[in-house]
């Protein structure tokens, strides 16, 4: 009985997955509806065999793991080979049909419609046309006897139906062809009028296309994405297309590019360095004083020096660009008022590197103090004790017991929050935007962007959103923090290494 | 126990995903329209009227980000039938191939002001339907200009009379260039050229020449005169209007309605002239925009040319939010016939006749940012105004 009951439940699941894929496919997310499927199967599979054992409890965390974070990285790097920008937005079929199905309209050619209900059926009664070509008054053919009708002069007895009726009849109406006596053929246009249209496109055997005015042809450009006359006229819109390495060879190989890329990178790298050094020391000073037994009231200072970890980031960012505005801010008035300066935060270099260092140092400490807090806590007192019997004061006790005992377990911390840094987007954007620019640069280049600020203005600012070329840039990022974060952690193992040998 | 609520939790969010398409069939499909916030609850009138008329429901959304979110989900097959923007994005937009082409009707293609229609035509078709003319304007308090001046000599000399009682004559956010450019532009400044056929030439750029120089070195004169403080921004100005220590500012309507708060009676004027020649700001062109992925594309055309961009439909949507200088010139009519609104309004439509189009490539991108930081530059010091323009041009002109 229970047999058959997990069975069917197990076929119900089948079902429901399956029809939550055919739903996803049918919405055109191909890809998405595949990795469904595959997870899914997989989950049925490990979920409903006897055999599968830990893996039952291994799967949610590994499905997780391939949907978001695996998958997209993948799904980044694969965009990063295509020309998927605003110009080439619509995939090369949605062009194609686009350009087919485009028309325009044959100046005063439009005649005002009504729908009639008489003895012979329904029929469209015909207003002048527009530039009063033509006949003033046509009556149609009964409707349903195809999709061609002609009209011939004539006035409707029957009254005209309400425009709801008409609205109810507008799939009909948009797939008739009227003939006018002179020959025009017209089609609805809007919900009141016919008119003579002319598409604009004509569909060759060999899948180009030729301009029904103008008679150029335009054939389909598989390496640019766009369809392309003879002379290197594009069509719009064009159509994503893979382009290789193009997107990796322009950001090594274009001088505009890369000269402020190096200076950019230098500065990610300081930024990120001084930061982790900054806000490290200064939340393990603010540890060791706070662990401190003579100190009173340590639960008070603890909280307080806690809250800036506790305030949204965001929030934060604005309020001290607030403080840190040249005239109105809180800080220069103070400034002014003890030493007759108003430093210029945002406009000079130097000043503003200092501010993001400021702001950055006082969003990261409290993170750094509580962490050191818990690993200075682990730390057992009678070492501290026997220490004491020794002769030692608290400089050697720091750096004799709490250094060496609290550092091994802290760096994968310190470089966790330097690659956090080296992708700083928010406080960069926020606070200065990547400015003071650098003077000359033909591509926009701040003295204060990091790589992914500057990512984001090449990709996004320049000239409408070159997603193909932001996921290549991301890439070399992804890369470079890798190599970084690999090369730290094999530098760390050494050390640990060396001090077991010893 | 885990397994179970596994299973259960699996199966419902599948049961969601394949009831949503069913769902979505029943009924009349609706009309689909993203407007501003405010704006939405005069668009639901009009919608109510179009309902009546055709039996169409209409459904009003307000989505932040409209521009980022309308581009992915057009080009997805998605998105609302129509869309409210201005027209600056519509280069973009037709090179995604996200916009239907609109054959206005002769009524309405003779109401809608030219340059209206100027704003929304881009490779020789329009692309949408213009609702307002929108361009700054220099807004000066009455209690301290009785008149509002007409060139900068007159407005340096007013400078002049209100130092002594610790006022000033005017402040904006000159390091924007959308609020500098009107200066740089009076002269014969501009961002890319317009080629006979309407289009742009992205290489050619006119942010250095002479006309250009002429701006750029008055607002340096102007700082380094300090008429107006250095490493002043957007912020600096509204205050500084609000509690009356700055007689004029240069900005757009939305600032109206801050100052108003403050109780500052204020009037609405062409910006200055330089050298004799009149201010030029960008001109934006909003509009209403057909989806090229909608299905009903009729019904579409037939609630904007009957129902919204009539005088009666004008009237609620201004009621809701105020739009501005209208560009239907009926409804133009009307609004500066208004008590004390219709001065200001008209104030907004003679800086619009100075002023050209924004341009409405992607390229733009590039000029803003070339020239913010070159307006930053040249208001620090750092570079002299000639260097500034130099650099911002080289970068127009050497980008691709």
């Amino acid at each position: 009985m229970s047999r058959l009951l997990r069975l069917a439940s197990l076929a119900l699941v089948a079902v429901l997955l399956l029809l939550a894929v055919m739903t996803v496919h049918a919405s055109g997310q191909g890809l998405l509806a595949a990795v469904l499927l595959a997870v899914g199967a997989l989950a049925l599979w490990i979920y409903a065999s006897p055999r599968t054992g830990a893996s039952r409890y291994l799967l949610p965390g590994v499905a997780t793991a391939l949907v978001f974070v695996v998958f997209p990285m993948l799904y980044t790097m694969g965009m990063g080979f295509t020309n998927y920008s605003a110009r080439n937005l619509v995939e090369f079929e949605q062009a194609r049909e686009q350009l087919r199905a485009d028309w325009t309209l044959v100046e005063g050619t439009v005649r005002p419609f009504s729908l009639h209900q008489d003895a012979g059926g329904l029929r469209l009664q015909l207003g002048a046309a527009e530039d009063g070509s033509g006949e003033a008054g046509l009556l149609s053919a009964p409707l349903g006897s195809g999709p061609e009708l002609a009209l011939a002069p004539g006035q409707s007895g029957a009254p005209a139906l309400a425009l709801p009726a008409q609205v109810e009849r507008l799939d009909l109406l948009r797939g008739l062809t009227l003939l006018e006596p002179g020959g025009r053929r017209l089609r609805l246009v809007t919900l009141r009028g016919f008119g003579e249209t002319r598409s604009l496109y004509r569909t060759e055997a060999d899948g180009s296309l030729t301009d029904t005015l103008s008679g150029r042809n335009y054939r389909p450009d598989a390496a640019q994405g766009f369809f392309t006359a003879a002379d290197g006229e594009q069509l719009q819109p064009g159509y994503r297309v893979s382009v290789g390495w193009r997107h990796y060879a322009r950001i090594v190989g274009d001088e505009r590019f890369r000269a402020p890329f190096m200076s950019v990178f230098a500065w990610t790298v300081v930024f990120s360095a001084l930061s982790v050094l900054l806000a490290g020391s200064l939340g393990l000073l603010l540890a060791v004083i706070l662990n401190w037994e003579a100190l009173e009231g340590r639960a008070v200072y603890r909280l307080v020096l806690f809250l800036p970890y506790a305030v949204p980031s965001f929030i934060s960012i604005l309020v001290f660009k607030g403080l840190f505005n040249q005239n109105l801010g809180e800080l220069n008035l103070i400034l002014n008022g003890l030493f007759g300066i108003k430093p210029a935060w945002f406009s000079d270099p130097l000043l503003a590197k200092t501010m993001l260092l400021i702001v950055n140092v006082w969003l990261g400490f409290p993170y750094m103090m509580v962490l050191c807090s818990g690993l200075i806590k682990a730390i057992p007192a009678d070492l501290y004790e026997a220490s004491a019997v020794a002769g030692a004061g608290p400089w050697v006790n720091f750096w004799k017991l709490t250094m060496p005992l609290i550092v091994k377990p802290l760096t994968p911390l310190l470089i966790s929050a330097f690659a956090f840094n080296f992708n700083n987007f928010v406080l960069i954007s926020l606070l200065t935007g990547g400015r003071p620019d650098q003077l000359d640069t033909s591509l926009p280049a701040g003295t204060t962007d990091i790589l992914v600020s500057y990512t984001w203005r090449i990709a996004f600012q320049d000239s409408g959103q070159q997603f193909g070329l932001a996921s290549a840039i991301s890439t070399v990022i992804f890369l470079i923090v890798a190599a970084i974060t690999l090369v730290q952690m094999k530098l760390t193992r050494v050390a640990d290494d060396g001090s077991k040998r010893r | 126990m885990a397994m179970s609520i596994n299973r259960r939790q699996f199966s419902t969010a599948s049961l969601a995903l394949a009831a949503a398409p069913v769902l979505a069939k029943a009924g009349p499909k609706p009309l689909v329209i993203w407007f501003t916030v405010e704006g939405a609850k005069g668009m639901r009138r009009v919608a109510e009227r179009f309902t009546a008329a055709t039996g169409v429901p209409v459904v009003v959304e307000t989505p932040d980000d409209g521009p980022a979110k309308f581009q992915q989900a057009a080009s997805a097959g998605k998105g609302p039938d129509l869309y409210l923007y201005t027209h600056d994005r519509i280069g973009e937009w037709v090179a995604g191939g996200l916009l239907h082409a609109v054959n206005p009707g002769r009524a309405l293609r003779e109401d809608i002001d030219p340059l209206g229609w100027q704003g929304f035509s881009w490779r020789s078709r329009l692309w949408g339907y213009p609702l307002a003319l929108e361009a700054i304007t220099l807004i000066y308090n009455k209690a301290l200009v009785a008149q509002a001046p007409h060139s900068f000599d007159e407005v340096i000399a007013l400078d002049a009379r209100l130092q002594p009682q610790g006022k000033r004559a005017i402040l904006w956010d000159y390091t924007n260039n959308y609020f500098s450019w009107p200066l740089l532009a009076a002269n014969g400044g501009y961002a890319f050229k317009r080629r006979a056929d309407g289009s742009f030439d992205a290489r050619d750029t006119g942010v250095d020449n002479s006309g250009a120089r002429l701006g750029a070195e008055l607002i340096a004169r102007l700082l380094r005169e300090g008429r107006m403080p250095v490493g002043s921004g957007y912020a600096e100005m509204e205050a500084a209007m609000a509690q009356g220590r700055v007689a004029m500012m240069i900005n757009g309507p939305w600032a109206w309605v801050n100052l108003q708060r403050a109780g500052i009676d204020f009037g609405v004027a062409r910006i200055p002239a330089v050298a004799g020649q009149a201010a030029a700001p960008f001109v934006g062109v909003k509009g209403v925009m057909i989806n090229r992925a909608t299905r009903q594309r009729e019904l579409a055309v037939e609630f904007i040319e009957q129902h919204l961009l009539t005088p009666e439909g004008l009237r609620d949507i201004d009621a809701a939010e105020p739009i501005g200088a209208a560009a239907s010139r009926r409804f133009y009519a009307e609004m500066a016939a208004r008590p004390e609104l219709g001065e200001r309004v008209q104030g907004i439509m003679a800086s619009v006749r100075d002023g050209v189009p924004t341009p409405c490539i992607p390229e733009m991108g590039r000029f803003w940012a070339a020239m913010k930081s070159s307006l930053t530059n040249l208001s620090e010091g750092r570079q002299t105004p000639e260097q500034a323009l130099a650099a911002a041009a080289r970068r127009l002109r050497e980008a691709e």
